[in-house]
């Protein structure tokens, strides 16, 4: 077994970076926890707009109407109310609109001539401001109603308040849910960490067995090639299982889940296919190049291209059609597949669609490995010619 | 011997494919990851365009909501496309993802596929409708003949008088934008992609730093016993650093307004950027560099790693994080050129003034200036002893 114990000697170089990526991972993991990422809801849940005010008028009706709005939406407060802190805080969404009382409202109010007194600085046709412009209009358009009812400005309040809790029934349409689990989280973002380690651990290690001497040197030695290749896929296996053991105990740590529910078996099932596709695509690399600088060229564009392009780092529902279509050729995709269908996977939901994403993802780890071989024996014959 | 030198740099430079991968290839294959990716989101996320949405009415003539939904589907700019069907389509339109939501008006009940901004508009629109009932009924409590309004009996002159109380609601706002430069906050990404390629010219004039120096590389041997000034090689070989990364930063620049990035129309500004952007990188190697006891290896790494943390600090992979470090501790935007490279960008974009602009360039061209200084006097008359 000296082959496979000089694998472990050259990746230990390695394991520095491999260890970076594991921490990305659980650097994100914490953060998703923090924001507080909940799991998916199978029921509506109404939505608020952050937002903050400045009431130059103090007025009775002024002070109900930001009541209202503080009851009702999420007023955001320390927000810096001159122009560059507004434009600060709106461009970077630490809120949705910020909206301005000027003075003489409420007296204008009481008169009917407060059309359009109200200033509210946001951007213009997103869908924020249209939800929270709807809303301040139908209170200040139900207190004018109960005002002309003839209410003062109390009972006006009360009783538009009370009309304005009368909601219509919503529901959630059947096998539809909102947001995704914090377990899908880490397994999503696996898909992008998966690979970058793989190519920047694994891929190296083989490069060596590659250089023209070594290679030469284990040639003429009584050390068969069978067994040379099979200490080193041996090598490769236990280097993917190790790092799906810490991947799976990270998950248990970080995120308090029960592995051995059925969902969790089927996400633990697909991340060891996507270790041998990542395994494979590391052996195709070090096949393509001897360069170590390549090699974490290779890593960086591999793997981000794919976590663009697969819906790793962005919701599949923003991507393009065109980029969903060139998505379908990247095992990335049918790794993100099958984890967004485990997260959706309820006790009586098909699972077909889950094996034949892994399937593909198998066909796909077959097909690095061929190619590698191809180029390997291009390359080897190459040489014998040269 | 200026000129010669600085042609020389450039022709290496050119050769340089891994330096020239970091800071070209790189970024722009990140920039066309990012943009096929991030392209979409603002239009499809956070700007409104017409909800659709399937009515399933059983009877139409006994519905006052369908009168209020005919109103707010009518025009050109209308809050909804509403499209009314059988109960089975609608769910499949629904599952299709064909309609975000299915209104039923004989019970005004809704059914979404999500909780998102738009199910919630829906819901206020048909809460509307229940709400006015709830008004008009606590109103007109002894009758003004509005159970026939509610019940459609009274007839469609009626029933429009109704849906004319509903409808014609005032409005009681202005609404206003708080720049006219883009609000696309995904637009930081690409900002901190800038900043990053050019933290990473650092990687040339390490290089540069240790072929001036006897005891680092054996080109720094030639030089060092040459009667050349050692000033002029640092200078014409800086010029020509300068030179090349400005001439790829702009590469990268026009690539990625090709593609559709908006950076707005100030052209020249975000120019004087991205070249006090490589000043700034370039300092940071020389620092780095001058540094002689440590190896080559190890340099590159420190100035990967200053490079990335000062990058990701400015919203290269997380949104926001450089906002929320100017809301607690500003003086680490002020201090760091990563954030200070990203916040010209976005101050050109957003301010209508050039006031955070100026102030960001003269800090970093400061910061650039002290820090070749202190890495020129490391270096500074080093003699060494023959052994």
């Amino acid at each position: 077994m000296q082959v496979f114990k000089s694998f472990f000697k050259v990746l230990r170089k390695y394991i520095g970076q491999m260890i970076m990526y594991v921490g990305i991972l659980c650097g994100v993991m914490i953060v998703f926890i923090n924001v507080g990422n909940t799991d998916p809801q199978n029921y509506y849940k109404d939505k608020t707009i952050k937002y903050a005010v400045s009431d130059e008028d103090s007025s009775e009706m002024s002070r109900k109407l930001m009541a209202y709005l503080s009851d009702t939406q999420q007023l955001v407060d320390g927000v810096d109310m001159d122009e560059r802190g507004i434009q600060d805080a709106l461009y970077n969404r630490a809120v949705d609109c910020v909206i301005r009382i000027p003075d003489g409202f409420g007296d204008a109010w009481a008169n009917d001539t407060a059309d359009g007194l109200l200033e509210i600085t946001t951007i213009p046709g997103s869908q924020a401001s249209m939800l929270f412009e709807a809303r301040l209009d139908s209170y200040m358009n139900m207190v004018s109603l109960y005002k002309r009812a003839g209410d003062d400005v109390n009972d006006a309040d009360k009783r538009a308040r009370t009309a304005l809790e009368q909601k219509a029934e919503v529901d959630m349409a059947e096998g539809k849910t909102s947001g995704h689990s914090m377990l899908y989280n880490f397994y999503n973002y696996l898909g992008w960490v998966m690979i970058c380690v793989m190519i920047i651990g694994v891929a190296p290690v083989l490069q060596v067995y590659n250089r023209k001497k070594l290679r030469a040197r284990i040639e003429c030695s009584s050390y068969r090639f069978f067994r040379l290749n099979r200490e080193l896929v041996l090598g490769m296996m236990f280097t993917g299982c190790v790092l799906s053991v810490v991947f799976i105990a990270l998950s248990r740590i970080l995120i308090k889940y029960d592995i051995t529910s059925a969902r969790g078996g089927m996400f633990i099932l697909n991340m060891l296919v996507y270790a041998c596709v990542a395994l494979s695509l590391a052996f195709l690399v070090s096949k393509l190049t001897q360069s170590e600088q390549i090699l974490s060229m290779c890593a960086n564009v591999i793997s981000l291209g794919m976590a663009f392009l697969c819906g790793i780092f962005v919701p599949r529902e923003f991507l393009s059609d065109t980029v969903m279509a060139i998505a379908h050729f990247l095992p990335a995709y049918w790794y993100a597949n099958a984890t967004d269908a485990i997260d959706n996977f309820t006790s009586g939901s098909s699972v077909t669609g889950i094996f034949v994403s892994m399937g593909v993802q198998v066909l796909f780890a077959v097909l690095f490995i061929l190619v590698g071989v191809i180029v390997d024996r291009y390359k080897t014959a190459g040489k014998a010619m040269a | 011997m200026f000129i010669r030198d600085f042609l020389y740099t450039i022709k290496i430079l050119m050769r340089a494919k891994v330096s020239l991968f970091w800071t070209l290839v790189f970024p722009i294959l990140l920039a066309t990851f990012m943009y096929m990716a991030f392209g979409n989101i603002y239009e499809q996320d956070e700007m409104f365009s017409n909800i659709k949405v399937a009515v399933v009415t059983e009877d139409e003539s006994a519905n006052g909501l369908n009168y209020m939904l005919d109103a707010l589907s009518d025009g050109d700019d209308a809050l909804l496309s509403v499209t009314r069907m059988s109960e089975s389509d609608a769910e499949k339109s629904l599952a299709d993802e064909e309609v975000e939501g299915i209104i039923y008006t004989d019970d005004v009940k809704l059914t979404v596929a999500e909780s998102s901004v738009n199910a919630s508009i829906l819901e206020t629109v048909l809460s509307e409708y229940k709400q006015y009932e709830h008004a008009l009924k606590d109103i007109y409590k002894d009758g003004i003949g509005l159970q026939q309004y509610m019940s459609g009996t009274s007839g469609v002159d009626d029933m429009s008088n109704l849906v004319e109380k509903i409808s014609e609601q005032r409005s009681y706002y202005t609404e206003k934008a708080s720049t006219e430069g883009s609000q696309n906050v995904y637009n930081n990404y690409f900002y901190a992609i800038f900043a990053m390629s050019c933290l990473f010219a650092s990687l040339s004039s390490i290089e540069m730093m240790s072929n001036l120096q006897a005891n680092v590389s054996a080109t720094g041997k030639r030089k060092n016993v040459s009667p050349q000034r050692k000033m002029t090689f640092v200078l014409a070989e800086f010029a020509a650093l300068l030179l090349i990364h400005f001439v790829v930063e702009v590469i990268s620049f026009i690539y990625m307004s090709c593609i559709g990035v908006d950076f707005g129309d100030r052209v020249w500004e975000i120019l004087l950027t991205l070249f006090v952007g490589c000043f700034i990188g370039l300092a940071i190697g020389v620092i780095v560099g001058a540094i002689s006891k440590l190896a080559e290896g190890t340099k590159i790494g420190i100035v990967i790693g200053i490079s990335m943390v000062m990058s990701i600090l400015s919203d290269l992979c997380i949104n926001g994080i450089k906002y929320e470090i100017q809301q607690h501790v500003p003086i680490i935007n002020k201090l760091n050129p990563a954030a200070l490279i990203s916040d010209s960008f976005y101050a050109l974009n957003v301010y209508s003034d050039h006031q955070v602009f100026t102030e960001n360039i003269v800090i970093m061209t400061i910061e650039a200036v002290v820090l070749i200084a202190v890495g020129i006097l490391m270096v500074r008359r080093n003699r060494y002893a023959s052994v």
